[in-house]
């Protein structure tokens, strides 16, 4: 009973209390990007994905909060833009391929050089790492590790390993999410 | 974006440009290929295209398609049926409206089909102003619409969209441009300012016909360049106006509106303004010179001019006339200028090119700088900004110069910038001075090299810079081996080089013409190999060379590492260098026992008569004397007789011997005197030396009679030495001896005269005893008659006067125990029965016990 009566007033409060957050989504290639806008935005999991260009552009609304996100596409060629469409944003969603080994440095590498620029100093981060369905995909401990996050302490950094596939921690990632919208950021 | 645009500089290649420019390059080229640009509106996240056909494109900013819609499949937005007249945005991004000549209107959003709008008006539609914050929710979504009239759309109760005509204008809107709550635009008489709030119009910025060509044949340029400023390019002119709030006083008294355009800069060009923005505190205009090309007749290149403008005066900083494809078919109102005002990015665009230019950063200037060969200048750059860049840094720039410097043989100057550049890092220091060794140039950075022993670099650096100095200037190779901290480089290796180059150039030395001058070379290498051996502590070797040089640094060497047991067999050697230094040495502290000294010197007197000499001097142990009276005989006879008077440690009868041999006869008469053989002494003075005066002064220090009987035999029958002798003998023996052998018939110059001295002295001599004789008697009746009076005095006996023997007093009260007393005059008493036998004592026995 009571249970009901806060779904009808969280119902009430997403009417009246709309909050909006920005998010840029980046990582390497064939990390899975833009499945993952998809599976926030409508539960949808594709294997076919054709690499993006440039950038894709989305406004999901999950309960009060609409998230617009910026997907860019991670190929070498656009990563010279991550850093302009991380500008300003609630948050930047790293996406690491955690079953893929060879690509780890260089993802690595991507990370700390954009989070080097002066522009994007005290934005909260939130490294992803996508397949964890896959065998030999590395989890949480593993990704921080290789990742060197730790080294990382200017701003909030936040790892979860999620599977787009299998909707694993999907849940906990927008949590996150939501937590960091405009008046998440500032409670 | 790599492709870089090759815009044709007019100016002076000297001149650092100002912007760089790249071409917008990806699917716009595709794009471009079948369509051509109407309009551009340009968002910090995306640019949007309009084009000819009516097509509304969205772009990221390296010129990708991006899907216009939510699910990702519209590509592009067919949005008009003729070419797009203008495009706006509102802030975020979320909105974009166009307008077209089709007299359609489109609102249109990018995520959501709320407050989309897609009107038909049936007029040519010339300009549309989305509201800046059309995507928030409380704003009324309103928009303006410019054809002949200025219409303000905005969403009323129950999602109405209510239109209103803001003013009814002479011909066309042109163009407008909104910011916050103002509204700029264009019709044919000039720009016009609308306050939105106020709803009233704050003023008609008038443009001046010129009588052969009309205003609204160009189109008119507007820009919020801040949030109150407003910049114009329209035809030649450009205007800049801020609006103003009026004061409070004014708005009370007078009934005018809140705010007032206030223009405060007007400036003309020699261009057709095709568009204009701030650049920091500078201007930027895009124009199209007003004469066609003379050649073709054409239009010409469409030029970026960057501008001062804050001193009221039109000031031109750099313009680059840039290279747009297909420009001789363009007018000014072809060409856009489109910026981001907070990244100072610029988009130049023609219709069938669209150029982005930024300014120059630290790595384009460097990149530029090196490119034209100003390398000093881009040093200077970077080390504005601490030195790096993520590109570029001093040290990368550095070597780069470097190498330039090298290929020009600017050798010195090369490595003056070595030092500079390379500072503390050994690694680029040696990579470095390899460059220098390939071109044979290590004697020119050498003076730079860094020596400390904290920042030495690997050892060979040093071994190759010798080995240089070595075969080319021996002076310096010297002066190097003497400076430099000899644990810099490897002894070893250097002495190895050293003694192969001496081989090699021992064979060329007989062959050469200038045999002299090399085989000066060929001991300044020795020196330095004796230094090298130092050096390696082989002070051994060290001395060979030095000897071998016969340089006088030996002694130094010798004396500073105490090396006095090494040079034993080169003693001989060392004096022959030289004499003085090498005694120095020899008798430093007597470190060099004086046996091996003198074993050393067996076969050299002269050397041995040196060393001896000196080592009687600092060393009077009497050694070697013996030795040293023959060596005196033979070098230095004045030095022989002094010597003789003071040692005592030569074997006389020896020296005799020697002096004997050479006929030393002042010498033999010390020696037979010294013995005690006088009279030989005195034969020798008298026959060989024939000096009277000598042989009186010799008779009167052995002062025998004998040897005046002697003297006078001898002398007797020389009558000049009698005259002398009858002068001199009076003070000293009786005269009579003398007259008394002298011959009879013998001629005696001066005999009266001598006599008269003779006699005369003898007579003082008398008187002078008689005078002695009296004076000693009466001082003894003077004495005589003291002792008498002193010992005739009486001496007072007190009663603490005590027995010098039993201690018990000398006087008592009971006279029964009295005994008889002994005091005498130095006050000493005694018990007469305390001194046994006291009749022997005459004198006090206390006293004489001291005295003995």
């Amino acid at each position: 009973m009571l249970a009901l009566i806060n779904r009808i007033l969280d119902w009430i409060k997403s009417l009246f209390w709309k909050e909006e957050m920005e998010l840029t989504l980046v990582g390497l290639q064939y990390s899975g990007k833009t499945t993952f806008v998809n599976v926030i935005a409508s539960g949808q999991f594709s294997e076919d994905m054709i690499p993006t260009v440039g950038f894709n552009m989305r406004k999901i609304t999950k309960g009060n909060v609409t998230i617009k996100v910026w997907d860019i596409g991670g190929q070498p060629r656009f990563r010279s833009m991550w850093e302009r469409y991380c500008r300003g944003v609630n948050a930047i969603v790293y996406m690491v391929d955690a079953a893929d080994p060879d690509k780890i440095e260089a993802s690595r590498n991507e990370l700390h050089s954009l989070l080097e620029k002066q522009q994007l100093t005290g934005i909260p981060v939130l490294v992803l790492g996508n397949k964890r369905d896959l065998p030999h995909a590395l989890d949480e401990h593993g990704l921080i590790e290789r990742m060197n996050l730790s080294a990382i302490q200017d701003r909030e950094i936040c790892c979860y390993s999620i599977s787009c596939k299998e909707k694993d921690n999907i849940d906990i990632t927008l949590q996150w999410l939501i937590a960091h919208s405009k008046s998440g950021s500032s409670r | 974006m790599a492709v870089n645009l090759e815009s044709c500089d007019s100016l002076p290649p000297d001149v650092e440009p100002k912007l760089k420019y790249d071409r917008l390059a990806n699917d716009v080229q595709d794009i471009l290929l079948k369509d051509a640009v109407s309009c551009i509106c340009v968002h910090t996240k995306f640019i949007c295209l309009g084009t000819q056909w009516g097509v509304i494109h969205l772009l990221d900013h390296e010129g990708n398609t991006v899907p216009m819609s939510q699910d990702g499949k519209n590509k592009e937005l067919q949005a008009h049926a003729i070419a797009v007249n203008r495009i706006s945005v509102d802030l975020n991004g979320d909105y974009i409206a166009s307008c077209s000549d089709d007299g359609k209107v489109l609102v249109y959003g990018l995520y959501t089909d709320e407050n989309t709008h897609e009107l038909s008006l049936g007029r040519v539609v010339k300009s549309i102003a989305l509201d800046p914050c059309y995507f928030k929710s409380g704003s009324g979504r309103r928009f303006l619409t410019g054809d002949n009239k200025l219409v303000l759309y905005e969403k009323t109760f129950l999602n109405r969209l209510r239109s209103t005509v803001l003013c009814e204008c002479e011909g066309y809107v042109q163009s407008m441009s909104w910011h916050d709550r103002f509204v700029a635009w264009a019709s044919e008489v000039g720009v016009r300012v609308y306050d939105l709030v106020a709803r009233c119009s704050l003023g008609l910025i008038q443009w001046e016909k010129s009588p052969n060509r009309s205003i609204e044949d160009y189109r008119c340029n507007l820009l919020w360049s801040a949030s109150k400023t407003l910049m114009i390019g329209w035809v030649d002119t450009i205007r800049i106006c801020v609006i103003r709030k009026r004061s409070q006083i004014e708005l009370q008294t007078r009934d005018v509106t809140e705010y007032l355009v206030d223009p405060i800069y007007t400036f003309q060009t020699d261009y057709f303004i095709s568009g204009l923005g701030p650049l920091d505190d500078q201007l930027v205009l895009l124009g199209v010179p007003k004469e066609c090309d003379p050649e073709t007749g054409k239009a010409q290149r469409p030029v970026l001019v960057v501008a001062d403008y804050k001193d009221c005066e039109f000031c031109e900083i750099s313009s680059d006339t840039l290279n747009i494809r297909g420009y001789e078919e363009y007018s000014c109102n072809d060409y856009y200028l489109e910026m981001l005002i907070e990244e100072n990015r610029f988009f130049i665009v023609s219709p069938k090119d669209i150029v982005v230019a930024c300014p120059y950063d630290i790595d384009d200037r460097v990149y530029w700088l090196t490119e034209h060969g100003r390398f000093e200048k881009a040093i200077t750059v970077l080390e504005e900004v601490g030195g790096k860049t993520n590109k570029h840094s001093v040290v990368t720039v550095g070597v780069q110069y470097l190498d330039h410097l090298l290929s020009e043989h600017l050798y010195q100057e090369a490595a003056i910038l070595c030092a500079r550049i390379c500072k503390n890092d050994k690694m680029l220091w040696e990579t470095q001075i390899m460059k220098f060794q390939a071109m044979q140039q290590l004697r020119t950075i050498c003076p730079y090299v860094p020596k400390t022993p904290e920042q030495a670099l690997n050892s060979h650096i040093y071994e190759s810079i010798l080995y240089e100095y070595l075969k080319s200037d021996p002076q310096a190779f010297l002066k190097l081996v003497q400076e430099w901290n000899p644990a810099l480089y490897k002894i070893g290796v250097v002495i190895k080089a050293v003694l192969e180059y001496l081989l090699t150039s021992a064979d060329n030395l007989l062959a050469a013409p200038d045999a002299d001058s090399k085989q000066a070379n060929n001991n300044i290498y020795l020196e330095a190999l004796a230094l090298l051996y130092c050096h390696q502590k082989k002070y051994d070797k060290a001395l060979s060379a030095y000897l071998k040089l016969q340089h006088k640094d030996v002694f130094t060497l010798i004396t500073k590492h105490k090396m006095y047991n090494v040079i034993h067999d080169k003693i001989l050697d060392l004096m022959t260098l030289d004499c003085d230094k090498a005694l120095a040495v020899l008798l430093d502290k007597t470190k060099i026992p004086v046996e091996v000294v003198e074993e050393q010197l067996a076969n050299n007197d002269v050397f041995l008569f040196k060393y001896l000499d000196a080592y009687s001097k600092v060393e009077p142990n009497g050694k070697y004397h013996g030795k040293l009276v023959r060596l005196y005989a033979k070098y230095a006879r004045e030095k022989l007789l002094p010597f003789l008077k003071c040692s005592d440690n030569y074997p006389i009868q020896e020296a005799l011997d020697v002096c004997q041999s050479n006929e030393f006869y002042p010498e033999m008469v010390f020696l037979l005197g010294r013995i005690g053989n006088t009279r030989e002494a005195l034969q020798i003075i008298i026959k060989q030396l024939n000096d009277i005066n000598q042989a009186i002064n010799f008779c009167q220090e052995h002062n025998d009679k004998e040897l005046w009987t002697d003297l006078i035999k001898r002398t007797v029958d020389r009558p000049e030495y009698v005259t002398l002798l009858l002068k001199r003998i009076g003070n000293y023996v009786d005269p009579r001896m003398l007259i008394q052998n002298i011959q009879s018939g013998c001629e005696i110059k001066d005999l009266k005269d001598s006599l008269a001295k003779m006699m005369c002295d003898y007579h003082l001599q008398l008187s002078v005893q008689e005078a002695c004789k009296e004076i000693t008697l009466r001082n003894y009746f003077d004495l005589h008659e003291k002792l008498i009076m002193s010992q005739q005095r009486g001496i007072s006996v007190t009663d603490d006067f005590l027995c010098c023997v039993c201690q018990g007093r000398i006087i008592i009260r009971d006279l029964s125990n009295a005994f008889d007393l002994m005091v005498y005059n130095c006050r000493h008493s005694f018990h007469k029965k305390c001194i046994p036998d006291s009749d022997e004592y005459q004198n006090c026995a206390v006293c004489s016990a001291v005295k003995m």
